[in-house]
């Protein structure tokens, strides 16, 4: 069980520490490859959209991104780098699509009860609507972890999370 | 408001994860430094397992860790470096710890009520469902920081 406003609380904690970890962050810094495996701040965030699209599918609202869109950020999907950089979205239009996504999320969230999120979800009716999309929100915190990381990558040398 | 059941669902998914990224790495792996300015395995987990602390606390029920093991992995303390790994808890006991505080809060988080989750908790501003789903969030968020540090250790898998 959980109401619609702590999932609201938890998706504005995701958008807040995302917007503080990109303070000062260019296109360029964004496809930074690390010097290991794993992606840089561009996929992450454009995985961050892309399952919020997926989310957004589910709750029946408009998608912040048609399903075209979605291969080059999905999971599983081949990391961003110097060979299809060119693919990658503008850092900027990605955090763009991050706020116009809360406000379609939230705004829907707000129309919901306790009792709608106790209601078995239509993908996967053994779990409720609340537990799906707590987990939405705990598998955008996991990235949202990642982001910080990155933001070092890039040279920022800071801490903007205390 | 959450119940517990959410709340235990959420903490299992986490120590799911954990537990992947986490296997087969060494105690010599976890002190292994980022080559840009971030915290290593180490100190990611100690500060999962001084957080759960402060959970336990807000349970009611006894802490995994004494204060002064918490200390060194404080929101905000040094980085664990060469200059003071010898003060590192063992990465081995640190996974047995963050075990054994599984059984304790999701034994404790079962016997929690409706009620009591709408009940105040350790914070002033929040009750403890919102203690521990801001508790969940936040290992969550340091979760992922340990899928990035597998990666620099030399793992090269893709686990999750």
């Amino acid at each position: 069980m959980v109401e619609p406003e702590v999932l609201a609380y938890l998706f504005q904690m995701n958008l807040n520490t995302i917007h503080r970890e990109c303070v000062g962050l260019t296109h360029e810094d964004s496809l930074l490859q690390l010097p290991f495996r794993g992606n840089c701040l561009n996929w992450v965030l454009g995985h961050l959209v892309e399952s919020r699209a997926e989310l957004m599918e589910l709750i029946g609202i408009e998608l912040i991104w048609p399903k075209t869109r979605w291969h080059l950020y999905e999971q599983g999907s081949e990391p961003i780098t110097e060979a299809n950089r060119d693919l990658a979205y503008p850092l900027d239009s990605l955090l763009a699509d991050l706020d116009k996504s809360q406000e379609q999320i939230i705004g829907w969230l707000q129309t919901k009860t306790l009792a709608d999120m106790n209601q078995p979800s239509s993908d996967q009716p053994n779990r409720t609507w609340g537990r799906r999309i707590a987990f939405f929100a705990w598998h955008e915190a996991f990235h949202v972890g990642q982001t910080e990381q990155l933001r070092q990558l890039a040279g920022k040398n800071d801490q903007v999370i205390e | 408001m959450i119940d517990s059941a959410m709340a235990v669902g959420l903490f299992e998914r986490s120590y799911s994860y954990v537990k992947q990224q986490t296997a087969g790495i060494t105690h010599e792996e976890s002190l292994i430094q980022p080559p840009f300015h971030s915290n290593c395995i180490n100190w990611v987990m100690g500060h999962i397992l001084a957080s759960r602390c402060g959970l336990m606390v807000a349970l009611g029920i006894e802490p995994i860790w004494p204060e002064e093991k918490r200390v060194i992995y404080q929101r905000g303390s040094e980085p664990i470096t060469d200059a003071n790994q010898d003060t590192a808890v063992k990465f081995e006991d640190m996974l047995r710890d963050y075990d054994q505080s599984q059984e304790q809060i999701v034994a404790c988080l079962k016997t929690k009520s409706a009620a009591d989750f709408e009940g105040p908790s350790d914070r002033p501003n929040l009750t403890l469902g919102e203690r521990m789903a801001y508790g969940a969030w936040h290992e969550g968020y340091h979760v992922g920081n340990i899928d990035i540090l597998r990666q620099m250790v030399g793992k090269n898998d893709n686990i999750i």
